[in-house]
Order: C-alpha cells, then structure tokens, then sequence
C-alpha cells in the first residue's frame, strides 16, 4: 500500500508538470495496469458514476476532514475524507494539509456509491472507453484525418449555452428573419420613395425658379432683337440673357427647350422664326438630334417633338430611320416629324410602314396633313397601293375626311379587288362625299353575307342610290332578320322612293314596320 | 408593386406627349353612348345631366335610363330638357324590361341626349336597356351621380385607339372619393380626406386597389374587374356577348368576365386596360350600415361571378386569366375572410389543446402585421408620387394614423362583412341560385338563357 501510493505521488507529480499531455484515440486502447488508471483519471474531469475518497490511518488528520467525512469509530485507526469526484480534486485538497511526501493515505475508488479496487476501476473505465461513454481529454489532436471518429468521442456540449440556440432553432430563425427581411424592405421603399419624392419636389420647384428666369430674357429676345441679330449673337450676349453657369445645367435647358416650344405654338409668323433661329443659336438643335440615339423611347419622343416643332429639316435622314421602330411612340412620333420636315411632297414613307397604324396614329396623321395638304401635293394616292391595310383604309378615310373627291374614281376602280373591310370603308366614303358612283358597287355588296358590308350599302344607298340599287333593297328586305337591317333599309328606301315607300307601309301591317316607319316619320328622331 | 409602378410609370410617359385635344374634334375619334341608369334621382338628376352633356368630346350621346323611379325623376328630367316622348322603334336585342318610352329633347341644344323610361329592373336590366339604345362605337357605363372630369372621354379613350395588335375590349377608370372635397365644374378642385375612419379607410383603399392592384393586373392582362360607376367597352362586343347578366348583384365584373372569356374562346388577342387618372369621382359611404350593405354586395357579386365562370379555373384555354387571375381572386378576394376566420379558429383550438406557441403567433402577426403596412404605405406613397392629389401634411398624418389601424379596427369589420356575404350567398340571396351554381359552359350561354326565358 505504502510503495503504491508513493509511486501514485511521485508520477502525479510528474505529470503536474509536465507540458502537454496527449492522449491519442490510438494510444489509449485500453488500461492495464494501475499506473495507467492512476494517469488516466488524474486528466480527467468528472467520470459518471466515479468518485474518489482519501482514507487516512493517521487520527491526527481527523480534524481538518470537511463535510461528508465518515470516521470509522470501531477501531479509531482510519478515517475517510469526504467524496471527490475528481482524482486532481483529491490532491489538491490532500496538499492542503499534509506533506507531499506523506504516505499515510490512500485513495479510495467508489462506483456508485460502492468502494471498489483499483481492478474494478480499471474494467469499468476499459468498459466505458469501449463504449464511448467517457472522453479521453486531449489538448492536441494527433490525427487530424480522422475527424469523424474523433469528433465521436468529444463531449456534446449544447449550442445553447454558449448562446447560439437562436440559430439552432430553424423555425425562430426563419420568422426573424422573415420579419427583419420585412422591416429592412419596408424602410428601404419608404426611403426609396421619401427621398423620390423630395428630389421630384426639388426638381420641380428648381423648374419654377428656371422658369421665372426664363421667361423675361425669352421675351426680351423675342421682342427686342431680330431674326438676324439672334442668329449672330455673340456668346457675351448670349450669356447675358442666360447665364453660362445655368446653360451648363440639364434641367434649366430642359425647361428653356420646353419654354421654347410652348410658345412656337402659340405664337405666328416672325416670332416663331425668331424662336427657331435662337434654338439653334443655344445649339439645342444638336441636342434634339443626339436625343434620337437614345436608348429610353421618351427621350427618343421628346427629341422628335423638338426636331418637328422647329423644323430641323437637316435631321429628317435620321427621323426616317425611325419611321419603322418597333416602339409604337417612336414610329408614332417619326412619321408625324417626317410629315412635317420631310423635303418630299409624297407619303412614300409612310404607304412603306410595315406595322399596322393605330386610330391614335391616324388622327395624328390626319392633323398634320389635313394642314399640309393645302400648300402641298401630298399624293394622297399613294397610300391606296400600301401592302399594309390600315394604311390603305387610312388612304380611304383620308379621302372621306379632307373631301377629296378627284380621288373617289382611283377607289372605285379598286372597289372589286379589296377585302370586304376596304368596301366597308370606301361605301363610308363614297356615302360621305355624296358623289355617285357605279351603282353596281353598291348593289354587289347588298348582296353580300357580311352583314356590316349591307348595312354600309344600304346607308350608301340612301344618298348614292339609284333605281337598280333600290330594287336591291326591296330585294334584300323580305329576308333580313335584323332589326336595325331593316330599319337601316326602310330609311334609304324612303329617301330614293318616297311614294312606293309609303306604298308598302300603307299595305303592311306587321307591327315592326309600323313601328319603324313611325321612327323614321318622328322629326325628333332624325340623327337617331 | 414593382408592375404598378411600371405601368404607371408608361402612362405618366405616354401622357407627356399626348395631345388631348385632338381627340376631342377629330373625325378619326369613336362616338362613345355615355349610359347612366338613374333610380330615384329626382334631387340631382338635372344638374347631373347637364354636367354629362358638357363633357368636352366631339362624337357622344348621353343616354339616361329612369329605371322605374318611384319618384318625379322622369318628370324632373322632362322639365329640365324639354324632352318629349318619341315613336322610337325599340330593338331588344339583348333583353330587358319592358321600355315604356323613349324621349328625346325639342331643344336642339339637348340633341345629346335620349331619356328611356322602363320598367325597374335593376341597375344590369337598365344598361341593357340603354345598350339597345345606344348607337355609338364604344359605350360607357356611368353612375349618374359620379362627377366625370370634362376631359374624362378623351382620356378613357385612348387606349382603344392606340392599340393594334390586340384589340381593347373595355377600359376601367379610378373612382376617386369626393367626399369632403370641392368640385367645380365637375372636376374636383382641392382634394380632403373625410372626416371619418370609415372614409379614410376608403381612401386607403383606393391608393391599394386602383393605383396599385387594377394598374399592377394591367400590366399582365390580367384585369377581371371594371367599376360599374365608370367602365368603357366596344358595344358590338357588349352585344355580342349577350349584355349585362342581370341576375348578379356583381353585374360589371360578370360582363368583363363574360367578354374575356368569349375573346378567348375565339382565339382572338386583346386587351382590358385600365387609366390610372383621377377622372371619376363619386362619395363613398361613411355609414357603418350601408357600408355593409355596399361589401356583402360586392362579396356576393364576387362570388356569384366566379361560380358562373368556374370553367376558367386553371384552364390553360383561358390564358393567364384561367391560371392567375381568377385563382388569385377566388382565394385573396373570395376566400379571404373564409381563411381569416379558418385562422383564427385554429389559433383557438391550439390554445384550447395546448398546443400552442405564442411566440410563432406573435412572431407571424408581427410578419402579417408589417406586410399590411408596406402594401398601405407604398400605395399611399405611391399616389403622393404619380398624382399628389392630397398635399395637406395633416390628412397625410391622418391617412397614415388609419394605415396603422386599419388591421386592428376596420379589417375585422371587413372581413365579417364579407363573411356575411357569404352567408348570404349560400342562403341564395339575389336569386338565380340553380343558374349560379350551373355556371356558364360558355360565354355565350347567357345569350342562350334568355332566349329559352322568352321562349
């Protein structure tokens, strides 16, 4: 016992101070003897189920025993200290108060609560590092490729209390960061949109400050210098009336572009050239032009406005390429600039348009032709030859719209061979005009299956109409079901043949045509 | 958001270089017949009128539909136009009841407008009614006592002239809310929130449904909806799909419904678009009562439309209307007072079983709770930015105070509205239950059913 616990000192000493201490998960397969239990339990912490008591033959240490102590009062040879659950514990209480060197004690080893020997020790910590129960603690890890072996003998230690748990739970995790995620997001767009609104609030109130700038030298310009004197202004002058410090700014140049514009409209004859000459003189000209190569349709837009209200004729090469874009404004805008600028008196540019032309297009067309048509030859005509139908059926309106009755002989020569939706259209017109035409037109298209087709005739009748086409309708009448049909007949009808018209209401009592006769008869209901 | 704002920001571009002027002479513009049924509007039915008939547009008539009144709102109109009654030949080529006259004014300076008196037959039968009358390209569908700006045709309009490649069969238009502001001239001059919750709530509303939802569906095509106060459509399309459906209290979202449903079935591209300036205004309820009154309504008319047209429902022949749109209304606007409810019951049983988690619940009311305040106030902000129509900082401070109440207080309120809805839907208010729950095979059964009801 003595020699045993003098080794156990003396090693434990050893290892006290020594550096490091590893314990491979190879080199400790299992434990033999006692120097290796003795060694192996004094690096670790607690092992479940293990504890260690000091017995003490000597009565003299009975004193300095602490709580939990069990004296043995038989024979009043030995005393047991108190359980440690730790075999360091256990010398550092011991160093306490005997020498290093003393001999008179020895540990005592309990399983659950039980006293074993060293033996029984032995196979249960053999037992439990087979079984993974117990760690070996080690400070370095040898074999670094076996992490998943090694990382099977380290101690689980809970997430949670190094505060990570938050993490560790998915569910927690997700809805915080759903609800950050919102938050984060709804403050960004109400920023976003906060300070949107203060540099749109900004711009405009920049805009009424340029503006008010504007206005004075503008008039004083128009009023006080010529069209020459404008053209010929040195830049000193220039400045003079708009500082350089401002032309310099996008949006002052903007809003005198704008400005500018605003007032060609309203105003005539020299001050609109002197408007003209002075856009130039600012070399706004050449922004209107590097506007077209822009790459956002409103910037393209804006820039063929400017280019059409100040007759920039020198840009019409560039206007045409955009007379096809695939963007409806740019083409829209293109061909309304080219109707204006363009040096050639035809609609060649636009009887080639490919994509179909909207009614918004066509009233914008139709303005600036009906103003040009005047001091131009516009060859209206030529729009009758387009592959593209709508521009076809807008060469046809245009006919109706301006009264172009010397064109009305180059539809009917056509009327055979276009589509039944053309007809529709140039009935409309030859209706409109009031100019007769071959009544065979109108009498082959009562005769139709499409209804819209009769009912276009039979308007076109009653105010083109002859004989022939009135005994087409006297045809048609019997077997047309619709009621607005009839209605549409009876009224060309009475308008090409009162008399017989009377007739046939006097001897047909069906109650529908009474009724219609009495609206046709109504003075109120004339334009209904 | 990201598509209202989009299609906002086109239109803001497209309206820099418009010139709406032209619209209103132009020979090229399509004549619009302006319908305004009118149920015992005695007190406002001429001032109302006269403001129809000042409508700045070249081609329009004004067509008025006394349906029934029961009071002098016939006479009113008689005495105020010089109307008198005409020998019209009356064509019901889509049905309805019985047209007991047609006027029309001695005055040429009313040559404008035609008056029908018929027998009551609800809002859906007087539009009908005036559908037969109507003689125009395009027909617009007005309440008669919305205040319409004086450019509002040119504007509503446009879309149907500038398409090509698809045609545009209808165009919705924002009903702002005239209560509180002032008007003159039928435009409202100074915008004011109302004075009550109620009011402001509505308000809200409009920012989030108009601005935002009816822009963001734009976008896509895929608009199931038009306010029956201030609707355009192409009248051959109106008739050709049978008119309004007048046994559904939802009778303006069934038609376009109806007429989507019949393009698609054709197999023809178009277009229900949508203009997002202000141009209609009308007041909105602020009593608690008729409030209700006015959600069960539109909840049963959402319901009874989706029954009708449930063919659609995840029809890949539909398009994005039968894949997107009515799934999202038939669950976010049909069945969302349903789910809410579902919810809560379930957060009770939880309770009651014990198995219940209040930080998920906090945590997933907090998340519902901000979601509902991001949509508000980016529609309030929204509207600040396009239109800016409410600049005083102190109705500003109000609309936001109601944003953040809104989910506690009125929401609840909603949601039971709607449920009610439901219930009374079930209960098979409004009639018709066996033809709703049949639905339309096509869209030209309703044409179908009244042929065999006159048979």
């Amino acid at each position: 016992m003595e020699d045993f616990q003098a080794k156990i000192i003396i090693l434990f000493i050893l290892l006290m101070h020594s550096s490091q201490v590893c314990f491979s998960q190879d080199s400790i397969r299992s434990l033999t003897d006692s120097s290796s239990v003795m060694i192996f339990l004094a690096e670790q912490e607690e092992v479940p189920g293990l504890a260690y008591r000091l017995v003490f033959t000597s009565p003299d240490q009975i004193k300095n025993f602490g709580a939990d102590s069990i004296i043995d009062l038989t024979n009043n040879e030995f005393a047991i200290s108190r359980r440690f659950d730790r075999l360091k514990d256990v010398f550092a209480w011991k160093n306490n108060f005997t020498p290093q060197d003393s001999i008179d004690s020895e540990i005592q080893f309990t399983l659950y609560e039980q006293p074993v020997n060293w033996q029984k020790t032995r196979d249960f910590l053999n037992d439990a590092l087979a079984k993974g129960e117990i760690s070996i603690s080690s400070q370095v890890i040898e074999n670094g490729s076996d992490l998943i072996s090694m990382a099977h003998h380290v101690p689980f230690q809970s997430s949670k209390k190094n505060g990570f748990g938050f993490f560790s739970d998915l569910k927690i995790f997700m809805i915080t960061a759903i609800i950050v995620l919102f938050v984060v997001i709804t403050i960004s767009m109400m920023l976003f949109m906060i300070i949107f609104k203060s540099n749109k609030n900004k711009k405009e109130r920049l805009r009424l400050e340029y503006d008010e700038k504007i206005v004075g030298p503008l008039s004083e310009i128009l009023f006080d210098r010529s069209r020459e004197e404008i053209k010929s202004l040195s830049s000193e002058d220039l400045h003079s009336y708009f500082p350089a410090e401002l032309l310099i700014k996008p949006l002052f140049k903007e809003v005198l572009i704008e400005r500018v514009l605003s007032l060609n409209k309203t105003m005539k004859g020299d001050f609109k050239q002197k408007l003209k000459a002075l856009f130039k003189r600012l070399e706004f000209d050449k922004l209107s032009k590097e506007s077209l190569s822009s790459l956002k349709w409103d910037r393209v837009v804006a820039g063929l406005v400017q280019i059409n209200e100040m007759d920039l004729t020198e840009a019409e090469t560039e206007v045409k390429k955009l007379v096809n874009s695939s963007n409806f404004q740019i083409r829209s805008q293109a061909v309304a600039t080219l109707l204006n600028i363009s040096k050639s008196v035809d609609l060649s540019f636009l009887r080639d348009q490919t994509f179909p032309l909207s009614r918004w297009q066509q009233m914008n067309y139709l303005r600036i032709i009906r103003y040009l048509q005047s001091q131009k030859d516009l060859h209206l005509e030529s729009l009758f030859e387009s592959e593209n139908q709508s521009i076809r059926l807008f060469g046809y309106k245009l006919v109706r719209i301006l009264g172009r009755v010397d064109l009305v002989q180059l539809m009917v020569d056509k009327f055979d061979k276009v589509s039944e939706t053309e007809k529709i259209e140039m009935l409309y017109t030859f209706e409109v005009i009031g100019v007769p035409v071959d009544s065979k037109l109108i009498t082959d298209s009562l005769r139709s299956d499409n209804e819209k087709l009769i009912r276009r005739s039979a308007l076109a009748a009653g105010q083109i109409g002859d004989e022939s086409t009135e005994v087409a309708l006297w045809e048609i009448l019997p077997n047309t079901t619709s009621f607005q049909l009839r209605k549409t007949i009876l009224k060309s009808l009475k308008s090409l043949n009162p008399t017989k018209y009377n007739s046939f209401i006097k001897v047909n009592s069906l109650t529908d045509l009474q009724e219609i006769n009495s609206h046709l008869l109504d003075p109120l209901l004339q334009d209904v | 958001m990201v598509l209202s704002a989009l299609e906002m920001r086109d239109q803001r571009r497209k309206n820099r270089f418009a010139d709406y002027q032209d619209i209103i002479t132009s020979p090229i513009a399509p004549g619009v017949s302006i319908l305004a049924p009118a149920f015992n509007e005695g007190a406002t039915i001429v001032q109302n009128v006269k403001s129809l008939l000042s409508l700045h547009y070249g081609k329009f008539e004004v067509i008025v539909i006394n349906d029934g009144s029961k009071d002098d709102t016939l006479a009113k109109l008689c005495d105020g136009f010089e109307m008198e009654l005409t020998s019209y030949a009356y064509d019901y080529e889509i049905a309805c009841n019985k047209i007991r006259g047609i006027y029309k004014s001695r005055n040429r300076s009313f040559n404008r407008l035609i008056v029908i008196d018929k027998e009551n037959g609800g809002k859906a039968d007087a539009l009908n009614a005036g559908i037969n009358v109507a003689s125009m390209e395009l027909m617009a569908c007005i309440d008669v006592d919305c205040i319409l700006s004086s450019g509002s045709i040119t504007r509503m309009v446009r879309p149907f002239m500038e398409e090509t490649n698809r045609k545009v069969i209808a165009v919705g238009g924002v009903i702002g809310i005239a209560n509180n502001c002032d008007v003159q001239d039928g435009t409202v001059t100074k915008y004011r929130i109302p004075d009550s919750l109620l009011g402001r709530f509505q308000v809200i509303e409009y920012c989030r449904a108009f601005l935002m939802g009816r822009m963001a569906w734009t976008r896509i095509n895929g608009l199931m909806l038009i306010s029956g106060a201030f609707g355009f459509f192409r009248r051959e399309l109106v008739v050709e799909v049978g008119g309004y459906f007048p046994k559904t209290v939802g009778e303006d979202m069934e038609l376009v419904v109806r007429m989507r449903r019949y393009m698609e079935e054709q197999g023809q591209p178009y277009k229900v678009s949508f203009v997002p300036d202000p141009l209609c205004w009308t007041e909105v309820p602020e009593d608690e009562a008729v409030l209700s009154r006015q959600r069960n309504r539109w909840m049963r008319g959402t319901i009874e439309t989706l029954q009708l047209h449930r063919v659609i429902k995840m029809n890949l022949k539909y398009g994005l209307m039968g894949m997107i749109s009515y799934p999202y209304w038939s669950i976010f606007e049909k069945m969302a007072p349903v789910l809410e409810v579902m919810g809560l019951i379930y957060t009770i049983v939880l309770i009651s079983i014990g198995d219940f988690s209040a930080f998920y619940f906090v945590a997933l009311f907090v998340v519902l709770y901000l979601l509902s305040i991001l949509v508000s106030s980016f529609s309030l902000l929204y509207e600040q930015i396009a239109f800016n129509n409410y600049k005083d900082k102190k109705d500003l401070n109000k609309l936001i105070l109601t944003i953040l109440i809104e989910p506690f207080y009125i929401h609840p309120k909603v949601v039971y509205w709607g449920l009610r809805g439901h219930w009374d839907f079930i209960k098979g208010k409004g009639g018709w239950g066996q033809m709703i729950r049949t639905g339309f095979k096509k869209s030209e059964d309703k044409k179908n059913l009244e042929s065999t009801v006159n048979s």
